[in-house]
């Protein structure tokens, strides 16, 4: 029997040779981060899980693409983004997502798994995810939620490492500003 | 306290009934005959003209199907538009005003002109020749001058 237990463990190959139950196992695991990722980019919640679900038959069809096992899920956030750009694009043909600035910053210290929120600082680390413009929020949300390197935040989104860099420094800054104001 | 990632997880964990039906929806989509331990759609079996046709109706069909559905419609509109003309070529012969009287007489005209510089040139009428008379008279006449 298959069992998602680590990242690592994903049964990758399994599905690549096609075994329905393994698909079943790498979907469970991605869903819910999947969902996450998608809804605080677009706001809806249909069309977060259209997205899901044309992300997940993409996967399926096109697991011949995935150079990487060990790269799956960056790869599976990579077209799930995609699809979130296409959605974008659609309601807003005239308008790119913005961007302010991309300075080169020295990246922070903590790491996702090192910052810890007081359930009373829920509310506002919230807002604060709200008022980053998606691109930022983008790059936050794939280094909170799964923890991925810049290397991969770079290759899902489709920027330089550079811009990930200075996009995670701002928003992490932004938080630890949150959580030192709101310290007892 | 909670990691972000917790934050964000349980923020959206009311989703998961409806995930679940997306996650089998998208299961019986890409594994179509998963209950007899299927293979996956990108590995079709078969004879090698349908797994040509699937793959075409996989990657050209079905991710641009509403720009074929709408390349159906305008066939669909173009056909019936040209329904009541029953399918026929318009005369445009047919429509056209009589031609008028001096162009007429002017075809006419060049008609009979060519007529005549193709028929065949008669011969002209030979100019007698004169037949030199007998040596005797010619020297009578010099001498009567």
């Amino acid at each position: 029997m298959l069992l998602v237990s680590e990242r690592e463990q994903l049964p990758v190959r399994e599905a690549r040779a096609g075994k329905p139950e393994a698909w079943d196992l790498l979907f469970k695991r991605y869903q819910l981060p999947l969902y996450a990722y998608v809804f605080e980019l677009v706001r809806q919640e249909q069309t977060s899980l259209d997205i899901v679900q044309e992300t997940f038959i993409n996967a399926a069809r096109h697991i011949g693409g995935l150079r990487d096992d060990d790269k799956f899920g960056s790869w599976l956030f990579g077209i799930a983004h995609q699809k979130c750009l296409q959605h974008w694009r659609k309601l807003h043909p005239e308008q790119v997502p913005i961007d302010p600035e991309d300075e080169d910053l020295p990246e922070l210290d903590a790491g996702p798994e090192e910052m810890l929120i007081r359930k009373e600082q829920e509310e506002e680390f919230m807002r604060l995810l709200d008022e980053l413009t998606p691109p930022h929020r983008a790059v936050v949300l794939l280094h909170f939620m799964e923890g991925f390197s810049l290397e991969e935040i770079a290759g899902i989104t489709g920027t330089q490492i550079g811009t990930v860099k200075s996009r995670l420094h701002y928003a992490k800054k932004a938080l630890k500003k949150l959580l030192v104001n709101n310290k007892p | 306290m909670k990691t972000p990632r917790e934050i964000l997880l349980n923020r959206h964990r009311s989703a998961g009934p409806k995930l679940d039906a997306v996650r089998k929806t998208a299961l019986a989509t890409a594994f179509p005959r998963a209950g007899h331990n299927a293979e996956p759609t990108a590995q079709i079996s078969g004879p090698f003209a349908l797994r040509v046709a699937h793959v075409l109706w996989r990657e050209l069909i079905l991710p641009c199907r509403g720009i074929w559905a709408g390349l159906a419609a305008i066939w669909l509109v173009i056909l019936v538009l040209n329904l009541p003309s029953g399918g026929k070529p318009m005369r445009l012969a047919g429509s056209t005003s009589p031609p008028d009287q001096q162009v007429l007489a002017v075809l006419r005209e060049q008609r009979e002109m060519l007529t005549q510089f193709s028929e065949p040139i008669a011969p002209s009428p030979a100019i007698p020749t004169r037949t030199p008379g007998p040596r005797s008279e010619l020297l009578q006449t010099t001498t009567l001058v």
